[in-house]
């Protein structure tokens, strides 16, 4: 099962890092409350009792943009990342079972998503669609199932011709039971790692995007908008820029490190590919 | 091998085609009406009904795609609706800029990963082998826009040696390719570590070793040989991160390239131009992955006779 003893370190400081952003995403909410509220008179405040961490070229106070924008990088990224793992097993396991037509077509139309390198067809996507939260998953969704239909199909391949599969056919076992009871435990390992990897690597793709301008609306405080907005104060408060800019790298090496903490076998070429 | 050769030249080209008509059938899920999300809900209806006419929308879609697949066949890629420029130019003007940027920002990232890697891999116990591992993590975990920013940060804003953002000479160009190849060698230098310290442990190592063979001999002539395969087959997918990094990176510094291009085509609404640099970046991703798989029985001459 899941290797928890070798990288042992790796996973609690992955967990360690989330609990922590978590916590202080939930004090200070609890503290300080969330505001966005825009306020023309407060712009570029320095920290204060009022804004802990002083306030944007907008009046909006930037830990409550930093707390709404971690929440939406998050969410987005688990909603994406769950619906197209499961969407992917779901492909990659029919096409290694049903073999012929089924595993052409799929494994063709995986191909054909993978032609595309990096952030270019989910930046096609969005751009065609335009931005929007659904928008935005749909297309992190469309581009990103390929990897985990592949890495399914590939382990259920490896495994369909054992032994105890057999056996458990010969015992009449419907399909269905072999892929809960036989398939699943065997291939969730690998799964859940490719998966928190691909957390990280949906987490950069949707901040760049969002960095462009071409995620959410570009009015909502979302990381990748922040380190934008940052830009036009570079010389006066590079904090604009550094605070998101931190956060975003610490949510991303978090997951890096659980993923590892997991145990990968192989790489994380999953990851980089979005890079 | 000359039919295996056809082969991998016809999937190329089918690949070319089937992401083609992928782009062109997208370009058909945007939602309402493209013509009306081009010019703005303001517009008369006789104008939409123009451009609708200039762009051929008003037609089935079958005969849409017969004539999208008839002009690309003949590399025309239809012109921008902004201003009237073919695509096929506008991509050969801002094409060289990103040739020049990706690379001069392969072979920084090859100067810093192979080094760091293979001193990773021969001292193993060694700060060099901790040090190499941090800079992968941190070059892994930043992501491009950002760390683009960072030296911008560094290197402009606060040392004043480079400039921010824009194109001209060569000092343009080095902000641009180092943010691109820190992200890229982050990953390479992980890669070459494990290759050349896989190799190191297997037992031809320890033959040369008692054959009397010097430590350079071994590691250059019989290591480093057997280690880059793998290293070549991460390179060339490395070439379609690096491609797929310009568009953010070139974003960042205003560098004139094919991901600016394709940027302010988004930002314009202008769909050709969209259409067209989409699929031009994903057929020079299909070529270079092409070039990969046709170099390797240069690189090792085993598979030459059973695979190819």
């Amino acid at each position: 099962m899941i290797a928890f003893n070798k990288t042992k370190l790796h996973f609690r400081l992955g967990l360690f890092l989330l609990a922590g952003i978590a916590i202080t995403i939930t004090a200070g909410t609890l503290f300080n409350g969330i505001n966005l509220r825009l306020d023309i008179n407060q712009r570029l405040q320095t920290p204060s009792s009022g804004h802990v961490l002083g306030t944007d070229a907008l009046g909006r106070d930037i830990f409550s943009c930093l707390a709404f924008g971690t929440v939406v990088s998050l969410t987005i990224a688990l909603a994406a990342v769950s619906i197209s793992a499961t969407i992917g097993a779901l492909f990659g396991f029919a096409a290694a079972w049903q073999g012929g037509l089924l595993n052409a077509c799929i494994m063709r139309c995986a191909d054909l998503i993978l032609a595309f390198p990096g952030i270019l067809l989910t930046l096609a996507l969005v751009a065609f669609w335009g931005p929007g939260i659904f928008n935005l998953v749909l297309a992190l969704v469309f581009s990103g199932w390929a990897t985990y239909a592949r890495l399914v199909r590939g382990e259920v391949l490896k495994t369909k011709d054992k032994e105890f599969i057999l056996a458990a056919r010969g015992f009449n076992a419907s399909t269905l039971h072999i892929a809960c009871k036989h398939m699943v435990p065997l291939i969730f390992p690998l799964l859940l790692t490719q998966a928190v990897l691909g957390i990280a690597g949906v987490i950069l793709l949707e901040s760049s995007l969002n960095f462009l301008g071409l995620g959410l609306d570009p009015r909502l405080p979302t990381l990748g908008q922040m380190i934008d907005a940052g830009r036009g104060h570079i010389f006066v408060r590079p904090a604009l820029i550094l605070l998101p800019g931190g956060c975003l790298v610490l949510l991303i090496t978090a997951f890096l490190f659980l993923a590892d903490g997991i145990k990968n076998p192989s790489s994380t070429s999953a990851f980089a590919k979005n890079k | 091998m000359k039919v295996l050769l056809l082969k991998k030249v016809g999937t190329f080209f089918i690949f070319l085609w089937a992401a083609g008509s992928l782009i062109f059938f997208l370009v058909h899920t945007i939602p309402g009406d493209p013509v009306v999300s081009i010019l703005g809900k303001m517009t008369s209806p006789e104008d939409v009904q123009r451009l609708k006419q200039a762009l051929k929308l008003d037609r089935p879609l079958a005969e849409q795609y017969m004539h999208f697949t008839k002009k690309l066949f003949f590399l025309d890629l239809g012109e921008s609706i902004i201003d009237r420029k073919p695509v096929v130019s506008a991509i050969m003007e801002y094409f060289p800029n990103t040739a020049i940027l990706a690379f001069a920002a392969m072979s920084m990232s090859m100067l810093i990963a192979f080094p760091l890697g293979i001193l990773a891999a021969l001292k193993k116990n060694s700060n060099w082998h901790t040090l190499s591992m941090i800079f992968s993590a941190i070059g892994l975990a930043i992501p491009g826009f950002l760390l683009g920013i960072l030296l911008i940060i560094l290197f402009s804003v606060q040392l004043k040696l480079l400039p921010i953002s824009g194109s001209g000479g060569l000092e343009f160009l080095v902000l641009p390719a180092l943010t691109l190849a820190i992200s890229l060698s982050a990953f390479l230098t992980r890669m070459i570590y494990t290759a050349v310290a896989g190799e190191l442990l297997q037992p031809y190592v320890l033959l040369a070793q008692s054959k009397g063979l010097s430590d350079f001999h071994i590691f250059s002539r019989h290591v480093l040989k057997n280690a880059m395969m793998p290293i070549i087959t991460i390179m060339g997918l490395q070439m379609g991160a690096c491609l797929s990094g310009t568009i953010i990176v070139e974003s960042v510094f205003s560098w004139p390239g094919i991901g600016t291009l394709l940027i302010t085509a988004i930002r314009q609404r202008d769909f050709p131009v969209i259409q067209g640099v989409a699929l031009f970046i994903a057929a020079l991703y299909l070529l270079l992955n092409l070039l990969v798989d046709l170099s390797y029985p240069f690189i090792n001459p085993r598979i030459r006779h059973d695979r190819f």
